[in-house]
């Protein structure tokens, strides 16, 4: 459940008409977002939609063959794209924080866990390296790893990968970060240690009235976990709304055959038997399209869907945006030409 | 072939390879740009470089051409650079293959000799081996090439090993293969690649150690070798070091593009093991 | 620590076959060498009757059959007694403890220069790796790489000392200068210093691309990622978390490269006179006194031995991984 603040209109993060690319391919061509404080936001599409590199755009982390070609990035009213080094430095591991997917290759696997919790405290705050310590024990049963104060120690390959990905997440917030970025948390661990990791990442934006984007290709994990969805799809947003609205009523083909094929949501909402049904052709063939990006893949569209590339808009209420004309409700602001 | 077009196209191969292409062209034709016994006397000693046009790099102690020692030491450091590497790719390629392919207590054996061979210090190895036996070109040869093998050895039994698992050795074992077959025909060539460019290293590295022997005198001694030069022209360090730098600059030059072709020839067969 | 010691154990147990082997080896290079201490003697004297010949071979027992001579020879080693010299006239390994602590030194300096020197061109490469910084520095470490010892030692004592003046042209301090003190300090760096640095070129070519290829590897690591996506400076990220994971390939390597060293530090100490083995090789060879040569075999490669194991040791201590093998 969304907390409520004061001032919770004001975005921690505004993402405008972001585009990425690497060398000539884009990844991104137009994504727009904002995430408010004490909420969590799922960013959720398949493999190559570019969720992953939105994620490393937000703390300037990009790999050297990738850049941010346009848009703006703006957190707590600074923008992210212009910051120096330092600056931006500060910012990482402080304000905003990354949890990655791969539990078993993100820490240092000669230093051991408490050491590299404490440099994340220590290269943003001055503390003593007792008091450094001490806290990282304290953020060992924060993220209920047992017996912390002796697993301090451990190197990482002595832990399972759910435990990994919990230290990881005590790293991350080690320094109450006012934004967590979670880059499929539990993509690669076992589906019974997933809930608990998410569950967990949940309680701790309660505690630590932190935003959560939460970047997944589980439809299942956002029905349980988000409060709003963006669905994006090659590079850019296809619909937007809150949970139980996109999971009663969603608008956009992608999206309602995006939910038809996740196992966990089918059951529950189509009764099916026999074969899970499939969105036919590939992600790739949005690569020259001039129209919209799904319309090579799309049953229902139409010439002007190959003309013209839609943006997202309003679509019944303020909170639910969709970036297609052909299935929007009566009073959809038409205006793609 | 993609590689060699690659290859060709680098320019660090392509300097070596046109440098090595200079030094081997010398090599043989030594005998007949500079004929006669680079060792005989040829002049009044010590003209420095550039005096006289008739010997351009000058003359030594004895009065001997400085440049046809030169040219024809080329011929006896290619000459043992290529035989001694070629004697020990042959041993290593057999010992590595056997062990990797065949495993087991082979294995465990000839990675123990391996071992043993590879803690001796080489040069003082060879030096012992040559001292015990006469030097001579054939002595020399042969200790490069016995302290030579277990580098190639290694590095062909990891291949081995790691080849021997794939899919097209058990197809051709389930078609009834003999192991020599298999072990020449299907996995050698697949192994090829890293051992060429070891090859060109190795035959950098037993320059480097015929030079070295021919300093100390333990060379041929009926043979001019740039070794021998510099070690000759120690004694006149003060006053006339042209002798020793004329002939080590032939030696870092033809080193040079031994390595300089080898890591072109890395770049081609292995362009993601040199980074960006 | 229990993990460090258990990996000691182990590596140690593993060694002995090699001893053993090498051992042998250098028994059976000893039997091969032409003529004997016998002979040597009498060439010495220049008497060479039958009766004395018979009476030396029997004095030394080289007359006896060749399994009774290399239990004698393995007795010899339990006593560390390698055997005499005639031609020095005093045990071999007295001559040997003599001057092993000169080569000790200069391969200690040279083996530490090339490592600092090697190992931070390698990061510096590695940081501008493509640029202009990186292809110079690869051309230099690539001709640092193909010079020759000896030679580059020779040239550095015609521009240092004959040119310059700057430095000595030989041996290990200036003798007969009765210094003490920093003065002594000071000119034993000076006589050190250009056989240290011919020697360390090769080696720091060899860390240099070693430890640029292996930071690019790690650069591409997920744990590199993470160090940067918790705020740590560019320099820690490169120092504590790439440096340390680079590092794994040098100390494998550097092992290996104590065999090489002994090596060339016989050509290095015979350029500059330096009182060493290497020297004393060089001098064993030329008078062909095998007894002397083929001691220094056995010591070099029971010290490639000694370190091969402390390098095992090293490995464990830094990756945490390994001991569980």
């Amino acid at each position: 459940m969304p907390l409520e603040f004061p001032g919770r209109e004001d975005p921690l993060l505004d993402v405008r008409d972001l585009f990425i690319s690497f060398g000539d391919n884009a990844a991104v061509r137009g994504l727009d977002f904002t995430i408010r404080r004490g909420e969590t936001l799922a960013l959720v599409g398949e493999s190559g939609c570019g969720k992953s590199a939105t994620a490393l755009s937000l703390l300037r982390l990009l790999p050297p063959a990738g850049r941010v070609a346009g848009g703006s990035i703006r957190f707590e009213d600074r923008d992210i794209l212009r910051l120096p080094e330092n600056e931006m430095r500060r910012l990482r591991g402080g304000a905003i924080s990354m949890v990655f997917q791969e539990p078993m290759t993100s820490l240092n696997p000669v230093l051991p866990i408490g050491r590299q919790i404490t440099e994340a405290i220590r290269s943003h705050e001055r503390v003593s390296a007792r008091a450094a310590r001490a806290r990282a024990i304290e953020l060992l049963n924060l993220v209920r790893i047992p017996e912390a104060h002796r697993r301090i120690d451990d190197y990482p390959h002595t832990l399972s990968g759910g435990m990994r990905q919990r230290v990881m997440i005590a790293m991350a917030v080690a320094c109450r970060p006012r934004l967590l970025i979670a880059d499929e948390p539990t993509t690669a661990l076992d589906v019974t240690i997933q809930a608990q990791v998410l569950e967990l990442l949940d309680r701790l934006r309660q505690d630590l009235s932190m935003g959560l984007l939460l970047i997944t290709h589980d439809l299942g994990l956002v029905a349980d976990w988000a409060d709003r969805v963006v669905v994006m799809y090659a590079g850019r947003k296809c619909e937007e709304a809150p949970v139980e609205t996109l999971l009663r009523a969603p608008l956009h083909p992608y999206t309602s055959g995006l939910m038809a094929c996740s196992p966990k949501l089918a059951s529950g909402l189509h009764f099916r038997q026999g074969r899970l049904p499939e969105i036919g052709g590939s992600v790739a063939s949005a690569a020259d399209v001039a129209g919209c990006l799904f319309a090579p893949r799309c049953a229902s569209a139409r010439d002007a869907c190959h003309a013209v590339r839609p943006d997202a808009k309003p679509a019944g209420s303020r909170d639910h945006l969709l970036a297609c004309p052909v299935h929007a409700p009566a009073d959809y602001a038409i205006a793609c030409c | 072939m993609k590689s060699l077009g690659l290859f060709l196209r680098n320019p660090t191969g392509l300097a070596g390879s046109s440098l090595l292409l200079l030094v081997i062209v010398a090599a043989l034709l030594a005998p007949v740009l500079f004929p006669g016994d680079p060792l005989d006397m040829a002049t009044t000693p010590f003209i420095w470089p550039l005096q006289d046009p008739a010997f351009p790099l000058g003359s030594d102690s004895l009065g001997r051409d400085v440049l046809a020692g030169i040219v024809h030491g080329a011929r006896v450091s290619v000459l043992i650079g290529f035989a001694s590497t070629f004697v020990g790719v042959v041993i290593g390629t057999l010992v590595g293959a056997c062990a990797g392919y065949f495993g087991g207590r082979l294995d465990d054996l000839l990675v123990r000799l391996m071992e043993v061979f590879q803690t001796f210090p080489p040069f003082l190895l060879i030096i012992v081996l040559v001292s015990i036996a006469e030097p001579s070109v054939a002595t020399i040869t042969a200790a490069i090439g016995i302290v030579s093998w277990p580098t190639v050895a290694r590095l062909v039994r990891a291949e081995f090993r790691s080849l021997r698992e794939r899919d097209f050795v058990l197809a051709a074992r389930g078609l009834g293969y003999g192991a020599a077959r298999i072990v020449f025909l299907e996995i050698l060539p697949n192994a090829a690649a890293p051992i060429i460019v070891t090859t060109s290293v190795m035959v950098a590295t037993a320059i480097l150690n015929e030079s070295a022997l021919s300093f100390l005198g333990l060379g041929d001694p009926n043979l001019v070798s740039w070794g021998s030069m510099i070690g000759a022209g120690r004694d006149q360090l003060r006053t006339a070091w042209y002798l020793v730098a004329l002939p080590g600059a032939a030696l870092v030059i033809t080193v040079l593009s031994l390595n300089l072709f080898g890591d072109g020839l890395n770049d081609a067969l292995n362009p993601r093991a040199r980074g960006r | 620590m229990a993990r460090v010691l258990r990996t000691l154990r182990r590596t140690a147990w593993q060694a002995i076959p090699t001893v053993i082997a090498v051992v042998v080896i250098d028994f059976f290079l000893l039997r091969l060498a032409p003529g004997d201490a016998a002979d040597a003697l009498a060439a010495e004297s220049g008497s060479a009757t039958e009766e004395t010949m018979a009476a030396l071979r029997a004095h030394f027992g080289l007359d006896q059959p060749a399994f009774v001579q290399f239990l004698s020879y393995i007795g010899n080693l339990l006593h560390f007694s390698l055997g005499f010299s005639p031609l020095y006239n005093m045990p071999v390994s007295r001559l040997i403890g003599e001057r092993l602590p000169g080569t000790l030194l200069l391969m200690a300096t040279a083996l530490s220069l090339a490592l600092l020197i090697g190992i931070s061109a390698g990061v510096v490469m590695s940081m501008f790796a493509g640029r202009l910084t990186d292809r110079v520095l690869s051309v230099i470490a690539l001709l640092f790489y193909s010079v020759p010892g000896f030679w580059i030692g020779l040239m550095l004592i015609v521009l240092f000392s004959v040119r310059l003046g700057w430095l000595p042209s030989g041996g290990a301090e200036t003798i007969g200068a009765g210094l003490t003190g920093w003065p002594w300090l000071l000119d034993r760096a000076r006589h050190l210093i250009l056989p240290a640095v011919s020697l360390a070129l090769f080696f720091i070519a060899i860390y240099a691309r070693l430890v640029r290829a292996s930071m690019l590897e790690v650069r591409d690591q997920d744990y590199v990622r993470t160090a940067t996506a918790k705020g740590l400076s560019r320099t820690a990220v490169t120092l504590r978390h790439m440096l340390w994971n680079a590092l794994l390939p040098v100390t494998t390597v550097a092992g290996m490269h104590v065999g090489a060293i002994l090596g060339g530090a016989v050509v290095v100490e015979t350029v500059f006179s330096w009182p060493g083995l290497g020297r004393l090789a060089f001098e064993a060879v030329l008078k062909r006194d095998f007894s002397v040569l083929l001691g220094i075999l056995l010591l070099s490669s029971l010290l490639v031995i000694a370190v091969n194991v402390l390098v095992d040791l090293l490995q464990a201590w830094l990756d945490p991984r390994i001991a569980l093998r």
